[in-house]
């Protein structure tokens, strides 16, 4: 089980860039080869929602268990408003991050893939940002979607990683 | 010298007691939601102990469950075939040791899966529950098994 980060690592390099599915996801590969447990993602938002256009970073770490436990996976702080991460951790809500819900036939690519979903889905019946929620729950979702433009713009909840013009 | 409730750690409220055994034999006699009576009987032994019994219960595999596993031969197994939780090919070990799950057949290596269901007791690829499905055992057929189910 020790050599399964090392044949995701070996599988991904083949899948990405190939599938179009997974076009979104510009790199997800380990820090450094010489600890597979830590892995970086960048990926971009989805379409047609406000984090399109937008690229954002997640921190993975797998544990000595892995995958008989789920990877601890997270934005990088302040980067992310969605009512499902904690702004200002990272922190991401979603059930197949959680040890009673993860399956060890999930690999990292799915695991990103999962969290891209719940970009495009958010959902407000367990919220880490208790505003968004509140949006979501009203069905207002352009007051939603403009919040989250206006913080990924760099409001006053700090910078994000906003893709300037090509 | 001590009283028989002071040795055996219990209360000495017989109140209490009459209406736990009241509570005991209605859930017997009733068809017997077996969490409940679980719980009741909990009650009967001390909180740590009790933490330990209601929590097991929730998680993982018996390991006899886990030994009883039904083996995949060997040539039933294809080259592509790779367990699940390890990503490896069966057959890139020479003496390959794959089970497969009773009611949905999933396969994988033995030693991957018995970690997972000693804490789990789901499918990693379908999340059915492995306990709920007794395996049937057919006896109509067993004359025609050519060998016996003899194969190590």
């Amino acid at each position: 089980m020790s050599q399964r980060l090392a044949k995701e690592y070996r599988a991904l390099s083949k899948t990405l860039g190939r599938d179009p599915e997974y076009a979104y996801i510009i790199s997800l590969a380990p820090v450094s080869e010489e600890n597979l447990r830590k892995w970086e993602s960048l990926i971009t938002g989805p379409p047609d929602t406000p984090y399109f256009g937008h690229e954002f970073t997640l921190q993975i770490e797998a544990s000595e268990a892995y995958p008989l436990e789920p990877p601890k996976v997270q934005f990088q702080a302040r980067c992310m408003p969605h009512c499902n991460v904690d702004f200002d951790s990272g922190r991401i809500c979603l059930s197949v991050l959680d040890a009673a819900h993860w399956t060890p036939a999930w690999d990292l690519l799915h695991v990103v893939h999962a969290i891209w979903l719940l970009l495009a889905s958010p959902e407000p019946d367990s919220p880490l940002d208790v505003d968004l929620a509140c949006l979501v729950r009203a069905g207002d979702r352009s007051a939603h979607n403009s919040l989250i433009a206006y913080y990924l713009n760099g409001g006053s909840r700090g910078h994000c990683g906003h893709v300037s013009e090509r | 010298m001590s009283t028989y409730e002071e040795e055996h750690n219990t209360s000495g409220n017989s109140n209490s007691r009459r209406d736990l055994r009241a509570q005991i034999r209605n859930l017997y006699q009733e068809d017997g939601s077996s969490t409940a009576l679980l719980q009741l009987l909990a009650q009967l032994i001390p909180e740590s102990m009790q933490e330990e019994l209601l929590n097991e219960k929730e998680e993982g595999c018996p390991e006899t469950f886990i030994d009883s596993l039904p083996r995949v031969n060997k040539c039933d197994l294809k080259g592509a075939d790779a367990c699940s939780i390890c990503c490896c090919g069966y057959l890139d070990d020479t003496h390959p040791l794959v089970v497969k799950l009773p009611h949905c057949s999933h396969r994988f290596d033995l030693e991957c899966v018995a970690v997972w269901l000693s804490k789990s007791r789901t499918c990693p690829l379908c999340r059915d529950d492995v306990l709920s499905h007794k395996p049937k055992v057919d006896i109509s057929n067993v004359e025609l098994e050519e060998d016996w189910g003899m194969y190590g």
